[in-house]
């Protein structure tokens, strides 16, 4: 590319400057957002500058040397002009000396308040824009330029959106400044750790000056949520600067240039121990929220029947015999602490690999769908009594016995893994989420205390003969408890085709539908056996036949591209499909926000969608809020919606965020309100009624 | 393998960033410097101790050095100030073959031309003066005190517009320092960001 750069430049000057009476090296246009106003309206105007190749202009700070553009606008009596917004900056070296600014096109982006007494028909804005632009040498440029309002002019929201995607995004994390061994040292407290894997690509930008010395690197470390950004000081008193604003560029896990401001506080000295314990603090509460999650899988639908046919072969153990059950015990335990730490290890290298996962990840994938809805199909069946084989469930009526079953209390264990990561219990949200964004030892930590306390029910009651004589005398009831046990795994399953439905062709579906039919065949033919050869061994072609049809559906599972999904608006539909650019356009307005991410796999989801957002009462109260409802779709893979839920900390749905409308005196938006992940239509009611009332 | 070390520390030489000397500080004794104007004659700013030292870096062609000098400004305070006995030196950093890059006669052609009158004008086309300071653009001022210490570094003024019509009303930070020293008062702003081209070293 760069050896274009010069045919470039010649064709760029050739193309130019015949129709220049003076060549500059900057062109100026003025892009307004809207064209057609009344008085007292505001407006976003994009100020944009195409630069000459190999020249640039300066940023907010310009770094050792160069200015800053100047704007001023005239026109109109009374207009008045917000700070100019300036776009992510970029280091441009020049020689021993560096500075922050741009090559190529930059807008920047003002905007301008229309006086109340807006003189009626069209009207002429213009702004004198004062900008340096340099390579080797540097030249004070200035341009005029204007546009028209109220005349049916062009105008130019796509261009302002897109330029809006450029600028960093306020955060308001806690960030401090201090000074250590000749070091800048800006420590920044984020909710969002995990999007900085690329901590070469950052890059500190201070807007005030002399703070840093701009040719030197910066260096990024992560330690858990706390990002901490060493640069080489530069020569001005940091008490000079008690507070101040920094921009912080870096590249997201696909390579996009990313950018946020923080405001920033001198800190006199260090308050390293502080920050430890409360990262302490922290692991602590993720392992025991994920240990209570852990406990609260073992009553959810999928897991339940499990675990009952398990304790109940307990109930046949005799006192004396509880070394054999402890033995048992600990082989659940481990069977389920290999399969977490395996989820674990798969989601951390995923991770580590930049890609865009999240806990219930597993879920996006229809082969990992339809192969569990195969499963619960098949424990189903065999609860059922359909047919005999030990999945270590059917051991009612034979007795645990030390010598064999070890390995099958082991294989429960990891069954029950298997079958509890679609019922994400809502207390692991929060505990995922932090486990997902900590270093991979503590997120191992934390899988590993979900896993225990999967296990801890199970375990206990092999610990503790008191807790087995809970359970009823053997007898009758054992086995129709089993056959009734059947059904919520043949619910789970029928939930488990639903999903898949969601995500694959109907041809798809049917072919999982055939599956199991064909499953069923299979086992009902193994059962038969005839006498004669002959029929044994068309018995056996045919099992054949019937099981590798169902391994064939597998092949089917593609996922749906997803240019195929046109989202149809119905008439009922008060929401808009989520994206990052739709989500910053309403952020703009006044209006009050509403997102809700969900997918299709999320139980929690659908049941909060139907009590809470769904209701005829909170779709009107939306209306008469005017409410702007987003709605994203976690079901197949979204980075955008993985990157948002990030940003509030989290690494699975659902979520519920509010941002509250502007305040009408300072134009200012309320912090946005993150819901619980259980709603009901009275939370959703008083979040949006407290809100800037 | 010779090759490749020299190689090595040339890269490591170019590399090295100008940090890696003391940057000059506020209240501490500025960097001892060896010159030679564009006389043929050589400067060391010990050789002025006793007096107050202007060092001003130039460029003829950078517009905001343009500024100053087209309307007269820089050459007032050069001439105002050299009334009152204090020494001032322009430095000329460009390196040959960047832009403002002046041998001797250009240096005096340039003086006459616009009646500019400092103590001397130093060029200095290694950057070795322009490097010990950390001058980093033009014009970018430092004030040393009769001690030898460092007491003003930064702008020339509190407007970086790159308009003459901007000077009358801006507040001279060179000035301000050099009357708060003959008045033995402290000076109230000591550092500032300067403001310029940057100095076009090689």
């Amino acid at each position: 590319m760069p050896r274009f750069l010069p045919l470039l430049a010649i064709l760029v000057a050739f193309s130019f400057s015949p129709s220049l009476a003076v060549e500059k090296n900057v062109q100026i246009r003025l892009l307004p957002e809207k064209t057609e106003l009344k008085g007292g309206d505001r407006v976003t105007v994009g100020i944009e500058a195409t630069i000459a190749p190999s020249w640039h202009t300066y940023w907010a700070n310009p770094g050792d040397s160069g200015t800053i553009a100047r704007i001023a606008w005239k026109g109109i009596e009374g207009l008045e002009a917000t700070p100019i917004q300036w776009p992510l900056p970029s280091k441009l070296p020049i020689g021993p000396l560096t500075n922050y600014g741009y090559e190529e096109k930059v807008v920047l982006l003002q905007d301008l308040t229309l006086p109340k007494n807006l003189p009626e028909g069209p009207q002429t804005i213009s702004a004198t824009v004062d900008i340096l632009v340099c390579h080797e040498i540097c030249i004070p440029e200035t341009h005029e330029a204007s546009f028209t309002i109220n005349n049916g002019s062009d105008s130019y929201s796509e261009a302002i959106a897109e330029a809006r995607s450029f600028l960093p995004v306020e955060m308001g994390w806690a960030t401090t400044l201090a000074e250590d061994a000749g070091d800048l040292v800006v420590t920044i407290t984020t909710d969002m750790p995990s999007a900085f894997s690329k901590l070469d690509s950052v890059n500190l930008f201070p807007e005030e000056w002399g703070l840093i010395l701009y040719p030197e690197t910066t260096r990024a470390t992560r330690e858990g949520n706390v990002l901490t950004l060493r640069h080489k000081r530069g020569e001005r008193a940091l008490a000079d600067i008690p507070v101040s604003k920094v921009v912080i560029t870096y590249e997201d896990a696909t390579g996009n240039k990313k950018g946020f401001r923080v405001s920033t506080l001198t800190e006199s000295a260090g308050a390293g121990g502080e920050e430890e314990t409360a990262m302490d603090v922290g692991i602590f509460k993720a392992m025991i929220l994920a240990l209570l999650g852990g406990i609260i899988l073992n009553l959810m639908p999928c897991v339940f029947p499990v675990l009952s046919m398990k304790a109940l072969s307990l109930a046949q153990l005799k006192d004396r015999e509880t070394s054999i059950a402890r033995k048992h015990g600990i082989a659940y335990t481990l069977g389920i602490l290999a399969c977490f730490g395996l989820i674990a290890s798969v989601l951390i290298v995923l991770k580590a690999g930049g890609m865009q996962v999240g806990w219930g990840f597993q879920l996006q994938h229809p082969v990992i769908i339809l192969f569990l809805a195969y499963l619960f199909f098949l424990l189903g069946l065999n609860l059922a009594g359909f047919y005999e084989i030990n999945f270590g469930l059917s051991n009612v009526g034979h007795k645990l016995t030390a010598k064999e079953g070890l390995s099958g209390s082991f294989f429960t264990g990891a069954l029950a893994t298997l079958v509890a990561t679609p019922c994400t219990a809502p207390f692991m949200g929060v505990a995922m989420g932090y486990a997902l964004t900590q270093p991979a030892y503590i997120s191992l930590i934390v899988f590993m205390a979900l896993g225990l306390g999967l296990a801890l029910p199970y375990l206990a009651m092999t610990f503790i003969p008191a807790v087995r004589h809970i359970l009823p005398r053997p007898g009758l009831w054992m086995e129709k408890l089993r056959q009734f046990l059947a059904f919520p795994m043949f619910a789970s399953a029928c939930w488990l085709l639903w999903v898949l439905s969601q995500q694959i062709s109907h041809m798809g579906q049917f072919a999982a539908l055939l599956g199991m039919l064909a499953l069923a065949f299979g086992i009902w033919l193994v059962k038969q056996r005839p006498a004669q050869k002959f029929w044994r061994v068309v018995v056996l072609v045919l099992a054949i036949a019937s099981f590798g049809f169902t391994i064939s559906t597998f092949t089917g599972m593609k996922q749906m591209p997803e240019s195929d999904e046109i989202p149809v608006a119905s008439v009922n539909q008060n929401w808009e499909e989520f994206s990052r650019p739709l989500l910053e356009k309403y952020l703009e307005g006044d209006a009050p926000v509403f997102v809700n991410m969900t997918a299709a796999w999320c139980i929690t989801c659908k049941v909060n969608e139907k009590v809470a957002i769904a209701t005829k009462d909170t779709q009107k109260l939306f209306a008469d809020k005017g409410v702007k409802y987003l709605k994203g779709d976690w079901t197949n893979q979204n980075p955008a919606i993985t990157h948002y839920l990030e940003e509030y900390g989290r690494s699975g749905v659902p979520i519920y965020v509010y941002y509250g409308p502007k305040d009408k005196n300072t134009g200012a938006r309320p912090q946005p309100v993150v819901l619980p992940q259980i709603l009901t239509s009275s939370i959703v009611e008083n979040a949006l009624t407290q809100n800037g009332e | 393998m010779k090759s490749i070390f020299l190689t090595l520390a040339a890269l490591a030489f170019i590399a090295s960033p100008m940090a890696a000397q003391a940057a000059p500080k506020i209240g501490e004794a500025a960097p001892e410097f060896t010159g030679m104007d564009s006389n043929g004659n050589v400067h060391k700013l010990s050789d002025f101790k006793g007096k107050t030292v202007v060092l001003e870096w130039t460029n003829p062609q950078c517009p905001y050095v343009v500024k100053h000098y087209d309307s007269g400004n820089m050459q007032k305070l050069q001439a105002e100030y050299a009334a009152k006995d204090i020494v001032w030196l322009s430095i000329n950093s460009s390196a040959a073959g960047k832009e403002g890059n002046q041998s001797s006669e250009e240096a005096n052609t340039y003086m006459e031309d616009k009646k500019s009158g400092p103590t001397a004008r130093i060029l200095d086309p290694t950057g070795v003066i322009g490097k010990a300071y950390e001058a980093k653009v033009t014009p970018h001022m430092y004030v040393i005190n009769k001690e030898g210490v460092l007491v003003y570094e930064g702008a020339i003024d509190d407007n970086d517009s790159s308009k003459q019509e901007d000077i009358a009303t801006s507040k001279n930070y060179v000035k301000a320092a050099l009357d708060a020293l003959a008045e033995g008062k402290p000076i109230e702003i000591a550092q500032t960001k300067a403001y310029g081209c940057g100095v076009k070293y090689e």
